[in-house]
């Protein structure tokens, strides 16, 4: 089916099937040079990409600079791209290395990025800052370990356990410790900068 | 302190908060409660953090990148679709003018690899067959027949009875493999360039590019590993059970029965059909009474009959019954003479046809 909408209708707008289906499609698509399946590709996954950017990097312009560096990157090499991951973790893997990387070459060049803590969390952009519990979390994501940072807004943007194991390139048990060793601290960073009141406590034993 | 650390990872992970043994330490230990009891918070917080609106730049601003990456990659799709199909060097050009020739003057038509589904089969008769599998496996039907027998993700299997191909596999996954079997071997790969061509009487495998596994059919052959640029040839499976068999028979005629005995197993990984079977198994069981093990040796002449597909009557199975009768014989004379009857009925014409038919009806002599 898919192969037959890539071959017969190139011109016209293509249904982007759900799952490992449309996946294939959208590859095919992209491994044959297919220009429509280019902006396909972008306008699908983009703003994911962007939001675990701007997560990670914290400054607007900086993760659009690496969002177009990522897809130009995964557009140049989706001839070397097999499929064993879905595209949504491939592009995720190329946008946080090269996020990561910039960041250690910012902070060889004494051109660091803003410190975290305090500072990071009022460069926050307008959107963040008008959800003031999406603020405060991600100022204390900052403070924590970068690899706890990263598993966290990946889970946050709907990867799986697995998924952040392809992306990260780690053991998926490693994954999984490291993901529950960051909700437990989390959860008491959370609770040491009074986020979490004895109301909210209540509340939730309540509902439990 | 490092309980719950451990616990922790073990329990705070999505999913696995409601453990009987975490909801204990949970009462015991304040700071963990306070953890857990946050966590409904937490992940509404990572929640709204998901669902922060952000600016997308438009692709409008690496559109012009995109066009070039894109004709670049519609050139190299184009390159990589019938590169793997020709051969190297001055070879590969005059093949490719060849076919782009033929191709402009209309005499050949259009080639584009067929994809092959499992339980599919094609066939190169007056011309080369292209095929390409799921996983990217490109393939070049140059003569014979091709059969795609399995499919899993894990392994696929290609039938080759007779004929030439050529595989081009991509780099596999971790933990998957392709193999090509002729009735002579079986040619495992995890990513390479190599021929496969079956004659009649052997396999031959050359290879272009990575590493392949060529496991001969029968057991106790050597596997052997090939490189870029190494070939084997692969004896046909019939001509090595012959081999075998003859060095088993000499084996045994030596009284060399400890080498016999490994080469019968051997010669029973070998046998594809009821008949070989059953041959190997009577040569066991003469081992096997050579060595005054009567017991084991008439289970195993039994097997044989049991195995010996009924109206063949080959000189070693009239033996293995004569024998089998007469071991039987020394124990029970009247149970030996149902054995003899049913040598009477199964070799009505064989050389021992005489003594049987006198055995199995004692009172009408000989």
């Amino acid at each position: 089916m898919a192969r037959l909408a890539v071959s017969e209708k190139r011109d016209e707008t293509i249904l982007f099937l759900p799952g490992e289906v449309g996946e294939r499609a959208l590859r095919t698509r992209l491994v044959a040079g297919e220009e429509a399946a280019y902006r396909d590709c972008y306008q699908r996954y983009a703003p994911k990409v962007m939001r675990l950017l701007v997560g990670i990097l914290r400054n607007k312009a900086r993760a659009e600079e690496v969002l177009q560096d990522t897809f130009i990157a995964a557009f140049r090499g989706i001839g070397r791209f097999r499929g064993e991951v879905s595209i949504s973790s491939w592009l995720a893997r190329i946008a946080t290395n090269r996020a990561y990387n910039l960041i250690r070459d910012e902070s060889r060049q004494k051109r660091t990025a803003p410190p975290p803590g305090e500072e990071a969390v009022t460069r926050l952009e307008p959107q963040v800052e008008g959800r003031d519990l999406a603020r405060k979390v991600m100022g204390i994501l900052d403070q924590m370990d970068p690899s706890k940072k990263l598993a966290l807004l990946l889970q946050a943007e709907g990867y799986s356990v697995a998924e952040i194991a392809e992306i990260s390139e780690e053991p998926r048990g490693t994954i999984l410790a490291r993901l529950s060793r960051s909700r437990a601290e989390l959860s008491l960073r959370m609770s040491a900068a009074g986020l979490v009141t004895e109301q909210d406590l209540a509340t939730m034993e309540g509902h439990s | 302190m490092s309980d719950c650390l451990s616990l922790r990872e073990r329990f705070f992970a999505p999913g696995q908060e409601t453990s009987p043994e975490w909801l204990g330490h949970v009462q015991d230990c304040p700071e963990c409660r306070l953890a857990f009891q946050a966590m409904p918070l937490v992940d509404r917080a990572l929640t709204e953090v998901a669902q922060v609106p952000v600016d997308v730049p438009s692709f409008d601003r690496i559109a012009k990148s995109v066009q070039s990456v894109a004709r670049n990659q519609r050139r190299r799709h184009v390159v990589r679709h019938f590169t793997p199909f020709m051969a190297t060097g001055f070879a590969t050009a005059a093949v490719a003018a060849g076919i782009v020739a033929a191709l402009w003057i209309g005499r050949v038509r259009s080639a584009a690899p067929k994809l092959l589904v499992p339980g599919a089969e094609i066939h190169a008769t007056s011309e080369t067959k292209s095929a390409i599998l799921e996983n990217g496996v490109r393939i070049r039907l140059d003569t014979g027949s091709l059969k795609l027998a399995s499919a899993s993700k894990e392994a696929q299997t290609l039938l080759l009875p007779t004929g030439r191909i050529f595989v081009d596999v991509p780099k596999l996954p971790a933990g998957s493999s392709l193999s090509v079997r002729t009735p002579d071997a079986e040619v495992r790969v995890h990513g390479t360039r190599f021929h496969v061509i079956r004659t009649g009487k052997d396999t031959q495998v050359q290879v272009v590019e990575g590493l392949v596994e060529v496991r001969p059919e029968g057991l106790g052959r050597p596997v052997q590993m090939l490189r870029a640029g190494e070939s084997a040839t692969v004896g046909s499976a019939e001509s090595y059970r012959e081999d075998l068999r003859l060095s088993t028979l000499a084996a045994l005629d030596h009284g060399e029965f400890a080498t016999a005995e490994k080469r019968i197993g051997e010669l029973v990984g070998s046998s594809t059909d009821r008949s070989q079977q059953a041959e190997a198994q009577a040569m066991l069981a003469w081992s096997l009474s050579a060595r005054g093990k009567r017991t084991e040796a008439m289970a195993r002449y039994r097997q044989v009959m049991r195995l010996l597909p009924e109206g063949l009557q080959p000189l070693w199975a009239e033996n293995a019954c004569a024998e089998l009768a007469i071991l039987i014989e020394q124990d029970s004379p009247r149970e030996a003479a149902s054995t003899w009857a049913e040598c009477q009925r199964r070799f009505p014409d064989g050389v021992h046809a005489g003594l049987a038919r006198a055995r199995a009806h004692p009172g009408k002599g000989l």
